[in-house]
């Protein structure tokens, strides 16, 4: 029961990384695509996308048959979600910052927020939320 | 009155030390190297009831081998530092490969107490350690704690003060067995024939020593009275089968006593074990390691530049405030020198503390061996190994901290290499060049021309690497023998402490060359008096057109040539340096209008003109932290020397192979 | 290697003797002898490759080498060129 959730979650978040990173990469090598609001044209953070996509669909298979220790992907796959929207949080921060201090805010917009690399972030916290402790049990602290 | 005493942790590396010795000292500790060598030692001190407790952090070793410069380090201070008490930490989760370690501190001779760490992870799975066996088996004193959480701090410290009270003690030695034993009796005979070596070292360590083929122990025989003796006796045996035997009974002695201690759940899956089948799989490996990279490179140069820009703001407001000095000289000495040579010291901060926080969690968690491990096959085809990957990557991005990295490098010549090869690859500071000159010559296609300088710097880089371990620094990386060790969440204290211990080294000891360097620079651009600053007139600018004609044959002219002079303070200068000369001011239209009208140059001098920015000597702040990590002058100088022939000689064969492809004279 | 040979524990006389980077992953073998040389040799003694020792084989790098290996509890990483100079025997081993 629990695992048809696990599944089910790794499947979801496996094809929204690829499918927006496939978008990112797309619009970045395509010149005529328009980029759409909340997909940027970026080659290199599509990349990043795509692999997070692929950690989480990797495990589908294992989690499908219940092989043990397919959950690893689903978990690292959830730690890398959230390492990287932390990076887009705090590199969307920064550009902030410089536009307080040295530009214009008001051509700062909250639509900058708008990366999947942030957005996609916030559905791996509720995955973390449920499932981080049972895995973080056999991880010391350095 | 209060009691003064010193000591020493030692212990296997990945098992929670410098965790524990911040627990134990907290603040008060400091970060200095090893005498004569590049190899960080840290001390700290507290006070535990009447006793004043100084504590020193021996680098993490396997064993007391000579093997590799840790392990020499860790025992000389053993044995020279006469440290009162020895503790070890030992991971409770690998008491084997850990108690490999004790059975060498204890022949050493010195009192010796166990804390026993990460007792909590080993308690969490399930296995159950008798401290009190253990203690009674080891005829060492077992002390539980948890580094992590503060707990056993208390109780290590009384039991290393009643330790330190007791007097020498017996050399609880294990017996190697009926074959070995009496080799080690016949040495000892022999080895007391030189008091004065067996009054510095206990006999029977030595001995066991010389019959492991030490080579750290060999270099004291062989300026020892004993040493005929000892050789007659070496001579007759096969001394690689005594080696074996000694391991293999220490490794005995483990075994019998761990079944009697504690009781160990090993064998079912850890956590460990899952991310490692995922971040080291067959395909995904490789794409996590480089996502990762981007994540650190992001992280680093993107979210470090709004800080950059305050350290400039603040900057240029000093810089305008000095300008209103009388005399004018004064003002340029503290606007542009003294400011100028301060902000080039403090812009790189954000960097470095970001990338070293980084590589701190990276390290504390586990992940950087594996990404040594993912890289390793590829860096080895070029004579590197899996762990100089980072530091060209970083590289990037900017040099110093760049050539910071490579403190995770264990081998000399390893790292050496890593280091000197890392001023080709092209940094952020030369693109402003790139972009400008790329941009005039090659309208039609800049970026062609841009990414093609990227992979040159990539080829210089690698094709040294392969020239120095042909001539220079020969051999092969050093042996892959790595502990993979388990996962563990880093602890913000630790890698913050981290961070600081190391940024704070960059300004301690490269600071103070590269103020130097910009100083000696601002002299020369800003004297004789009265002359404008960076100008022809200045003596920069007379240096420049004495040395112009030694620059002739690549087709640069006197202006090129002066500037490339201003680039060693930081290499975007190079095109502020170009205005100055060409009386354009900071003006980039006007700058681009007198380059293309400028005769001398041409698209080909400007590429040679590229191709040597790319190459030519680092910055003054890459020269400095190239002193700071080599820990050597003569290494700082071949870097300057090799990289600028090399730049000479990439330009001349541009500039000369298109002389000869297009015709005549350098256009 | 011969003067090593009555290193084997008799519990490994059975089984084929090869060299620790023939073993495929995932596998387990155990020491034969260690015809290593040098300091190279003392560090994998000291790292627990001692005659007798059962040694996992986890899993190869993503490039097919290094090697990662569990030895006497912990896990440690080998150059297949470095894992050459183990001899190891793939028989009379725990499953």
């Amino acid at each position: 029961m629990k695992n048809s959730i696990k599944l089910f979650f790794s499947g979801i978040m496996g094809a929204l990384y690829l499918g927006c990173g496939f978008l990112e990469i797309g619009f970045w090598i395509v010149p005529g695509l328009a980029a759409m609001e909340v997909v940027p044209a970026d080659i290199l953070g599509g990349f990043v996308l795509c692999v997070i996509g692929l950690v989480f669909l990797a495990g589908v298979p294992g989690l499908r048959s219940g092989t043990p220790g397919a959950i690893a992907y689903l978990f690292v796959g959830l730690l890398l979600s959230l390492a990287f929207g932390l990076v887009a949080f705090l590199a969307i921060g920064a550009g902030w910052l410089e536009t307080a201090l040295f530009g214009d805010l008001s051509e700062w917009s909250a639509a900058e927020m708008a990366v999947p690399m942030l957005y996609l972030a916030l559905g791996s916290m509720a995955g973390y939320a449920a499932w981080g402790r049972e895995f973080f049990r056999g991880v010391a602290r350095a | 009155m209060s009691k003064k005493i010193t000591i020493a942790l030692a212990g296997n590396p990945n098992v929670g030390k410098s965790t524990l010795f911040t627990a134990i000292t907290g603040k008060r500790q400091h970060t200095g190297n090893w005498p004569g060598v590049t190899v960080e030692k840290k001390s700290g001190s507290v006070r535990h009831h009447d006793t004043d407790i100084e504590v020193v952090d021996l680098p993490g070793t396997y064993s007391l081998t000579a093997y590799s410069q840790d392990e020499v380090i860790a025992r000389d201070f053993i044995i020279d530092g006469k440290p009162d008490v020895v503790v070890q930490v030992v991971d409770a989760t690998s008491l084997e490969r850990n108690l490999y370690l004790t059975t060498q501190l204890s022949e050493l001779g010195v009192p010796l107490v166990i804390a026993l760490n990460m007792a909590d992870m080993a308690e969490q799975r399930g296995d159950v350690i008798d401290l009190q066996k253990m203690s009674k088996y080891l005829e060492i004193p077992v002390v539980r704690t948890v580094g992590s959480k503060g707990e056993g701090i208390g109780g290590l410290l009384d039991a290393v003060v009643r330790e330190s009270g007791t007097s020498p003690h017996h050399e609880h030695s294990i017996g190697y067995g009926d074959r070995v034993e009496p080799v080690i009796a016949d040495l000892i005979e022999a080895l007391r024939q030189d008091p004065a070596l067996t009054s510095r070292y206990p006999p029977r360590w030595l001995a066991v020593r010389l019959l492991e083929g030490d080579e750290d122990a060999e270099k004291k025989i062989k300026v020892s009275r004993a040493r005929d003796a000892i050789y007659s006796i070496l001579s007759g045996i096969d001394a690689g089968e005594y080696e074996a035997l000694m391991a293999d009974r220490r490794y005995e002695v483990i075994a019998a006593v761990l079944p009697q201690v504690c009781t160990t759940c090993v064998g079912e899956m850890t956590a460990s074990d899952l991310i490692d089948r995922v971040v080291t799989s067959r395909y995904l490996g490789i794409p996590i390691f480089l996502v990762l990279m981007w994540g650190a490179f992001e992280l680093t140069f993107t979210v470090a530049s709004p800080f950059m820009a305050m350290i400039e703001a603040v900057q240029e407001y000093l810089a305008g405030v000095a300008a209103g000095i009388q005399p004018g000289w004064l003002a340029t000495l503290i606007g542009d020198g003294l400011i100028g040579g301060v902000g080039s010291v403090l812009i790189f901060l954000p960097n470095i503390f970001i990338l070293l926080f980084l590589l701190a969690i990276l390290e504390d968690s586990g992940y950087l061996a594996r990404a040594a491990f993912v890289m390793d096959r590829l860096m080895y085809s070029i004579g590197l190994p899996g762990r100089s990957f980072i530091p060209m990557i970083v590289g990037f991005g900017c040099n110093v901290p760049a050539i910071m990295a490579t403190r995770t490098i264990e081998d000399t010549s390893d790292r050496l290499i890593t280091i000197l090869i890392n001023p080709f690859i092209s940094c952020g500071a030369r693109l402003p060049v790139f972009v400008l000159f790329a941009g005039l010559f090659f309208p039609e296609n800049p970026g062609t021309v841009i990414f093609g300088l990227y992979v040159l710097g990539i080829v210089v880089a690698i094709a040294s690497a392969k020239l120095f371990r042909a001539t220079i620094l020969p051999g092969k990386p050093a042996p892959f023998l790595m502990e993979m060790p388990p996962y563990r969440l880093p602890t913000a204290m630790t890698s913050v402490r981290h961070m600081w211990d190391r940024g704070s080294m960059y300004i301690r000891k490269a600071g103070g060359i590269i103020l130097i360097g910009a100083l000696v620079i601002w002299a020369l651009a800003a004297s004789p008096a009265g002359v404008e600053y960076g100008s022809a007139a200045s003596y920069a600018g007379m240096i420049g057109q004495a040395v112009q004609p030694l620059f002739a044959p690549l087709g640069f002219n006197w202006e090129m040539t002066v500037s490339l002079i201003f680039g060693f303070v930081a290499k975007e200068i190079v095109i502020a340096s170009l205005g100055t000369l060409y009386g354009v001011g900071e003006d980039a239209g006007a700058l681009e209008g007198a380059l293309l009208a400028d005769p001398a140059l041409g698209s080909i001098t400007a590429l040679a003109f590229m191709v040597f920015v790319l190459l030519y000597l680092p910055c003054i702040a890459t020269m400095a932290v190239i002193r700071k990590e080599t820990g050597s002058w003569k290494w700082t100088a071949f870097s300057i020397v090799f990289g600028t022939a090399v730049a000479y000689l990439a330009a001349f064969i541009i500039a000369r192979g298109g002389a000869l492809l297009f015709g005549g004279v350098i256009p | 290697m011969n003067q090593h040979d009555h290193l084997q524990k008799s519990s490994d006389s059975s089984g084929t003797v090869t060299t620790l980077d023939k073993v495929p992953a995932p596998g387990k073998c155990r020491v034969v002898a260690v015809p290593a040389r040098g300091p190279f040799r003392t560090r994998l003694l000291a790292m627990g490759f001692v005659p007798g020792a059962g040694i996992e084989v986890l899993r190869a790098a993503p490039l097919g080498d290094p090697v990662e290996y569990r030895v006497k509890g912990y896990c440690i990483s080998l150059r297949k060129e470095e894992a050459r100079l183990i001899s190891v025997s793939t028989g009379g081993v725990d499953p």
